[in-house]
């Protein structure tokens, strides 16, 4: 999928309010996590990059510990689980 | 924004400490006040929208969203999550028609509203090809969304085999 076809499918207040620094450390935060499907996140969840990262990470680490550490491997499976970043 | 205009939106939330995260503060005293006593979003059914996913929105956004007829209709009532207003309606739209297309409606998920329309369409296709069932018994004697169409393109390819890039290249170049 290309870019116009990736930000096509938000409204433009996530694309306006996306901050580069902050993707980039969501993105390297996930990379140690030994995330696998970070494309599928960029592509289909890219305003979960709009929450401030030092939030991202203590949401990550209740859900991780909601899911018995494997949080990810289980959203990886049911990319669903991932609005559980937004409640 | 100013310690004065901080202190004004904390009082606004005070009762409502869940909502205070780090992108409020970048937000309007007005919008944070549109948002607390919008009528529509009072209501019970729209109640669980209010998480502080809305405040990297805007108010022109919630409004038109949150008067979509698509919400009139029960089979769509589950998708009012707070992330709707993160999604474009048109994508929303888009992806609905498709459901109803293959009557799956009722049965689809946040993630089916997020995903690529066409890859959608060409993976749906793909299950039917190979006589897949795209409704599947759930664990409590219901029927659900086959998992995979709410799967990553990784557990497409390792655990059911499905390679979604070339499926999607195939198709385009019909």
């Amino acid at each position: 999928m290309n870019t116009e076809e990736i930000v096509e499918k938000y409204e433009n207040s996530v694309l306006k309010n996306l901050n580069k620094e902050n993707v980039l450390k969501i993105i390297e935060f996930l990379k140690c996590q030994n995330c696998d499907f970070l494309e599928d996140i960029l592509e289909n969840y890219l305003d979960l990059f709009l929450v401030d990262f030092n939030d991202f990470v203590t949401k990550y680490k209740l859900l991780n510990e909601k899911y018995n550490n494997k949080f990810l491997e289980e959203a990886s499976f049911d990319l669903n689980k991932l609005e559980e970043f937004y409640n | 924004m100013n310690d004065n205009e901080k202190n004004l939106i904390n009082r606004l939330l005070k009762e409502k400490e869940y909502l205070i995260c780090n992108s409020l503060y970048q937000k309007t005293y007005e919008y944070v006040q549109f948002v607390l006593e919008n009528e529509t979003l009072a209501k019970e059914e729209y109640k669980d929208l209010r998480t502080s996913t809305i405040w990297c929105s805007n108010k022109e956004t919630i409004e038109i969203k949150l008067n979509m007829s698509i919400w009139n209709d029960e089979r769509y009532r589950h998708l009012l999550k707070p992330t709707i207003f993160n999604i474009n309606s048109l994508q929303i739209e888009n992806n609905i028609l498709l459901a109803e297309k293959y009557f799956i409606s009722s049965f689809i998920t946040i993630n089916f509203l997020r995903r690529n329309t066409i890859m959608l369409k060409q993976l749906i296709e793909y299950l039917i090809e190979k006589e897949v069932e795209l409704i599947v018994d759930d664990a409590k004697g219901g029927k659900k969304l086959n998992p995979i169409l709410s799967a990553s393109n990784t557990i497409l390819k390792n655990n059911y085999g499905i390679d979604i890039k070339n499926i999607v290249t195939k198709g385009r170049n019909l």
